[in-house]
């Protein structure tokens, strides 16, 4: 499923089954996807063009009454938000709030280890300055693309005076569309967290390979290497998963 | 900035007068709006879908399936001809309306 079906998905999944609504939604999964299509041919990058298509989506409420369906009590204002997903961007605020410092202090601590080595080490010392210079780089990397993504969704709340959490209203319908979201979302963060790691080691390694035993020409064969990796440990996290 | 309000009741008239020129789908309907406007105006995919829907369902337009070139089959919408009777109805509405409000409309305002 590519990521605007999810989010489209997740969106109707506040409205019941119908074959009405299925209608709906694939049509305007299928104008997202060509809007997204258009964007991405037109230079701009995933998130970028994701985030566009997002913010021309509109509200829920519009569709409930296109289909004739009653807004649920206590949904005024907020734009409803399956609580999955509302659980999800609170995990990340909190991540965000950690990394983002982190990978700052990070750099600047590489720099004040460094002083402190030079003498006791000479050239030496600088290695710890770029360890812990990629280290903090790569937390913020990390963290600063996954708020690209969450900034267009957010602003799409905003104009809905923010996200609210949905009640369902009638829960056997729920239930078949939250049973495959939280696995492929786990899956994809535990896939995300394998990749960064894979990704940081490599890094680490080279910059080893290349301070202390001078192997910069053939250093580098580390990050296809890890590209590889990477894929393995996405397909090996599906098998895992799949039992 | 166009108000929602002012606009809503007027999205069947574009729509259906895109359709006039020839059958489209979805996202050809909503870049042209945004073109023929010269991107002043551009309708979310909700608003869109809720027209067509709600056109559907009065009978003025009708889907098909076709396919684009991906192999994918894609949804088509043509005009019938009650949708272009109402059609005609809607763009004497709009020009009775737009005759109402302009009887209210000052040159010069101190």
């Amino acid at each position: 499923m590519s990521r605007i079906e999810v989010y489209v998905n997740n969106l109707f999944a506040a409205i019941p089954d119908s074959r009405e609504a299925r209608e709906m939604k694939r049509n305007i999964i299928d104008s997202m996807e060509d809007n997204y299509q258009a964007l991405r041919d037109a230079g701009k990058n995933e998130n970028e063009a994701f985030g566009e298509v997002v913010s021309q989506f509109g509200t829920v409420d519009e569709i409930r009454e296109a289909l004739g369906v009653q807004t649920g009590a206590g949904q005024e204002g907020g734009t409803p938000v399956p609580p999955e997903m509302l659980e999800d961007y609170l995990v990340f605020r909190k991540k965000f709030a950690l990394l983002l410092p982190a990978g700052i202090v990070l750099c600047v601590l590489g720099l004040v280890v460094m002083l402190f080595l030079e003498p006791l080490l000479g050239d030496m010392a600088s290695a710890f300055l770029f360890l812990f210079a990629a280290l903090g780089a790569g937390l913020i990397v990390y963290i600063c693309l996954e708020e690209d993504s969450w900034s267009k969704i957010e602003k799409s709340w905003k104009r809905g005076q923010g996200p609210v959490r949905y009640q369902p209203e009638e829960a056997p319908e729920e239930e078949p569309e939250r049973e495959v979201s939280p696995h492929k979302k786990r899956r994809k963060r535990l896939t995300g967290r394998i990749n960064s790691v894979i990704m940081l080691a490599a890094t680490l390694w080279f910059l080893v390979q290349g301070f202390w035993l001078g192997h910069w020409g053939t250093a580098w064969v580390v990050f296809p290497v890890a590209g590889v990796a990477c894929a393995l440990m996405k397909e090996l996290v599906k098998l895992v998963m799949e039992r | 900035m166009v108000s929602s309000d002012g606009i809503r009741g007027y999205h069947d008239l574009m729509i259906l007068g895109i359709l006039l020129d020839g059958d489209s789908y979805g996202y050809e309907i909503s870049k042209e709006i945004t073109a023929r406007t010269g991107g002043r105006y551009q309708v979310k995919e909700t608003t869109l879908y809720s027209a067509m829907n709600r056109l559907e369902k009065q009978g003025c337009i009708a889907s098909y399936s076709g396919t684009q070139s991906k192999g994918k089959p894609r949804t088509y919408f043509t005009l019938t001809p009650y949708g272009r009777e109402y059609y005609r109805e809607k763009c004497s509405e709009w020009t009775l309306t737009s005759q109402i409000v302009q009887q209210f409309m000052k040159e010069e305002i101190e």
